[in-house]
Order: C-alpha cells, then sequence, then structure tokens
C-alpha cells in the first residue's frame, strides 16, 4: 500500500506539490495524469525515498519513507522517467545487476514476470543500449521487479513505445495486481488511464481529481459533439467554430471534430456536417479540466 | 516535382536489415505521417533522409536541407531559449537581422516570452518540444522531418504540437512525421506503415483503417 499525506514541495520559490494525499490499495493500480510540469515526477522522486525535502508524510507496505526508508525501499520497484539502464552490459546483466543489489536470484523473473521476460529473453545477450526504445522500458520494468516489490512506482513507462508493446506492458502490469501489488503509474494515454483502477489528476501540484474512470467521466460538466473532419477541412471548420453561440472548446479526435459546449448551443449543421452528440472519454476529460485554467489557444 | 523521392533503398547493421527496399515520396505541403512498432525501421528511415546514414543500396534524393526534430532533442541544455534560438540561427546562416525577426516571431506564436532566459534543461518538457519544433524551421527548410515529436506530451501540449506541423504544410512545407498515437495517423495526409523494415501499408488514413485499432493489424 502506499499512503500519502499532505506532501508539499518547493523549488526555491515554486511550490510544486501543494498537500498532495491519496492512497493506493494493495491490489489496485492507480493512473496518475496531469499536464507536463504538474508535478507528476517531483511526487514519484519523493516516495521512491529519494528526496527527504518535502513536508507531509508518506508510507510504503506501512513503513515510514523518512524514519523507516529501509524497510520502505526493499518493498518498492521504481522505473523512473528517464532509462536507469546500464548501456554497455547486456540484457542478462543488467538484471544480474539489480538482482544482485537486492541479494535475489535473477533467474527469477521468469516467474515475477512473464510477459515482459517472455519477448526480452531472446536478447539476453544484446547490450541494453542497442534495444528499442519499447524493449529498453520492458527492461527496465522487469530489473525493478527481480526483488519481487509490493509497490511499484511507473513514472511514463510507455513514453516513445509502440502500441503492441503497450499491449504487453499492461498485460503484466494487471497480473502484477491481481497478485496485490499497488500500483502507481504516470501516463499521457488514455486507454491505459482507462485500464486502471483509479485516476489521480494532478494539476500545477495540487489534485483536482481522484475517482475511478467511470466516476470521472460522470463528473463531466458540459455536452460533448463530435464532427468528422479532414485535414482539408480544418481552417474552415475552426473559422465557423470560433463564433458559433454555446461553443466552449473545440479540438481534434482522430478523424473527429470533438466541440465541447453549453446549453445555448444549437446543434444544427456547421459547414454543411451535424455535430453528433458523443459520449466523452478520460482524454475529454483531460482537455476540458485543463482548458478551464488555461487561455484558449 | 517532389520534395522527396526514396526508390528501393536498404539498410543493414551487421546481419540485420533495418531498412528493406522502401520507396516513397513526399509533395509539397504534405504531411507524411510514418507509423510502425520499435524497431520498423522507422528512425534508420528517417535518419538516411537527413543524411545521417548512408544507405546500403537504392536512392534518395531531397530538396534543399531538411529540418530534423529528432527524438532526443538538440537543444543545448545549459543554455537558455534565447541563447539556443542564437546559436541555431547562427548555424543556419542567418544574419543579425534575420535571427532578431524569426525569433521574435517564434517567441510570439510559442508564447515563450516567460521562458526566454529560463535555461532548456528547466522546461516544462511540452514547452522544450515546441523550441526543438521551430528551431528545426529556423531556416525555412522546404522538408520538414519530425522523429515522435509528441512523445511524453499531455494532452494539450499534442494538440498544439500539431497545430505548428498543421500551419507549417499549410505554407507549403513537406512534413514526413513517425508517431506512436494512433489518434495523430488521422492528422496526416497520407501514411506509410512499417513493419521489419518494409512498408507493408501506404495511403489515406481513412482507407487504411475505419478505426485507430485497425491499424494495429498492420503492427502484428
Amino acid at each position: 500500500m502506499i499512503a500519502a499525506r499532505g506532501i508539499s514541495k518547493r523549488f526555491g520559490p515554486r511550490q510544486v506539490l501543494k498537500d498532495v494525499s491519496f492512497q493506493v490499495e494493495d491490489a489496485q493500480i492507480v493512473a496518475l495524469m496531469g499536464a507536463n510540469g504538474a508535478g507528476k515526477s517531483t511526487l514519484f522522486n519523493i516516495l521512491a525515498t529519494l528526496d527527504p525535502d518535502f513536508t507531509g508524510e508518506a508510507s510504503i507496505g506501512g513503513f515510514d519513507i523518512r524514519t523507516q526508508a529501509r524497510d520502505a525501499r526493499c518493498r518498492i520497484g521504481y522505473v523512473p522517467g528517464r532509462f536507469s539502464l546500464y548501456g554497455d552490459l547486456t540484457v542478462a546483466e543488467n538484471l544480474a545487476f539489480f538482482a544482485g543489489a537486492y541479494g535475489c536470484n535473477a533467474a527469477d523473473i521468469e516467474q515475477l514476470s512473464p510477459y515482459l521476460w517472455r519477448s526480452l529473453v531472446g536478447f539476453s545477450d544484446f547490450r541494453a543500449d542497442t534495444l528499442s526504445g519499447g524493449m529498453k522500458q520492458k527492461l527496465a520494468i522487469c530489473c525493478a521487479l527481480v526483488h519481487n516489490p509490493s509497490v511499484l512506482l511507473l513514472d511514463e513507462p510507455t513514453v516513445g513505445v509502440d502500441p503492441v508493446s503497450r499491449h504487453d506492458m499492461w498485460q503484466e502490469i494487471g497480473a502484477l495486481r491481481d497478485k496485490g501489488v499497488s500500483v502507481l503509474v504516470s501516463t499521457h494515454y488514455l486507454d491505459e488511464a482507462a485500464l486502471s483502477d483509479k485516476i489521480l489528476f494532478l494539476h500545477q501540484g495540487e489534485i483536482l481529481l481522484f475517482d475511478s474512470p467511470a466516476g470521472i467521466i460522470g463528473s463531466y460538466q458540459h455536452r460533448l459533439f463530435s464532427l468528422p473532419c479532414q485535414p482539408a477541412d480544418l481552417p474552415r471548420l475552426e473559422a465557423a467554430l470560433a463564433t458559433e453561440p454555446g461553443v466552449l472548446d473545440y479540438y481534434l479526435w482522430g478523424d473527429q471534430m470533438h466541440i465541447t459546449a453549453d446549453n445555448t448551443f444549437h446543434g444544427a449543421a456547421i459547414c454543411g456536417k451535424i455535430p453528433v452528440p458523443a459520449e466523452p472519454d478520460i482524454e475529454d476529460i483531460f482537455i476540458d479540466t485543463l482548458s478551464e485554467r488555461r487561455p484558449r489557444v | 516535382m517532389n520534395l522527396v523521392e526514396i526508390s528501393h533503398v536498404s539498410k543493414c547493421f551487421g546481419d540485420f536489415t533495418a531498412v528493406n527496399d522502401v520507396s516513397l515520396t513526399l509533395a509539397k505541403g504534405e504531411i507524411l505521417g510514418l507509423l510502425g512498432a520499435n524497431g520498423a525501421g522507422k528512425t534508420t528511415l528517417i535518419r538516411m533522409i537527413c543524411d545521417l546514414l548512408r544507405p546500403d543500396g537504392g536512392q534518395i534524393s531531397v530538396q534543399g536541407r531538411p529540418g530534423y526534430m529528432c527524438q532526443t532533442f538538440s537543444l543545448v541544455e545549459e543554455l537558455t531559449v534565447h541563447e539556443n534560438i542564437r546559436f541555431y540561427a547562427t548555424l543556419a546562416g542567418l544574419d543579425r537581422a534575420q535571427t532578431a525577426a524569426r525569433e521574435e516571431a517564434m517567441v510570439a506564436s510559442l508564447e515563450l516570452t516567460p521562458y526566454l532566459n529560463r535555461q532548456v534543461k528547466l522546461l516544462p518538457s511540452g514547452w522544450r518540444q515546441a523550441l526543438s519544433f521551430s528551431i528545426a524551421v529556423i531556416a525555412d527548410p522546404p522538408v520538414l522531418i519530425l522523429d515522435e515529436p509528441t512523445s511524453g506530451l499531455d494532452a494539450l501540449s499534442r494538440r498544439r504540437m500539431w497545430k505548428l506541423i498543421q500551419a507549417r504544410a499549410a505554407e507549403g512545407t513537406g512534413v514526413i512525421v513517425s508517431t506512436h498515437y494512433l489518434d495523430e495517423a488521422y492528422y496526416c495526409s497520407r501514411l506509410t506503415i512499417m513493419n521489419g523494415g518494409r512498408v507493408v501499408a501506404s495511403g489515406v488514413p481513412q482507407e487504411l483503417a475505419a478505426t485507430q485499432q485497425d491499424f494495429l493489424t498492420y503492427f502484428r
């Protein structure tokens, strides 16, 4: 279990975390979302016992991360945002190094991380810096799992990782949760957030939302519409939407334009196309929440 | 005439074939999306187009010198935003007046004013990527190559980056862009999907896949 109570953190005059409190239960995945610069990596550093310079309290598996840091640390598997591997060691040597640091057996990885190790085992003798981005991240997760931690901290593990490898990683994350591991994972992918038990939405160091994906989607306050949009239509459509009464915001969504509107929006055809009511997704909530706090682009 | 013409290009590293008999073209104002799994050969192909790697076989012709934004960005971390712009403008051969005009336009369009004197290593990643983008286009290249420009960006910064890309294409620049976000495939005028070093599909996004998930069939 991860428990954070009133965590605040300053870098000089800049407050990067403000009174952050939450819990990740055993056998639970919490997705940490927020804009670039929201404080996500700072929070990871603190929870991983790497930064004691904060106010508030936190514990990992019941051990205080300040006063019982050693006990807390051996229960944590941490994959930081930047690669934590030794580029000039092979896949097998990296794993042996991390296993050795914890006094564990590297061969146990086969049981501890079956999904990820399966795709890595053929590359055992490859140097880590010759692996593709996706493979590096899989190896980093394996190295963080080799001591069988009860808490897993993953800081944007799927950045630069292709959709198929992302699927493999989330299979593993799901299996770890089912084994009882508490997982805190930051991501910008809405499909990953939707796979989590709860979403913690951090904005400028503060918790804005902390709820299940369904609860967060249910909190959507506006009306959402969708309109087909090819790249060539874009300038005409944007010009029309800019002056449309009741339109609060609009943004591209794959081959559609999503339109956020209030009750005064008439819903009639725009540039010859009728807007269709749409169900909001996590990414719509994310954009909506942030746009209200940012000048419109 | 096409800005980029690639015909039957291959590249091997030892006995590993990274790019295998790839042909493609890029016209003025086009956004060509490059999709594929990690290791499919996208970055190797991009590095050959930028003349950073020599192909083992086949031909590549590119008009002018392409602007290139790589995955790791080439910003000088220790320098400020202002100093990075000056540094790259000088490398691109711009004179003082041109540099000043370009910097003013960039700072206004990217809302960089509050960060001008901040060291690049202290910039939030959304701004850092926007700055890398502007530096890639500082000399007005006819061709722009972007290797995963939205990787690690939040949903708003991602859309902001795509506005910059589309504005550039509307002015006639030909853009080649790789991405792992399947929704972004639809922001491209054409797609080339790679698997195991080969082109496995190419065409208009809507014709290749009715839904985002359909793209994955080409990855496997």
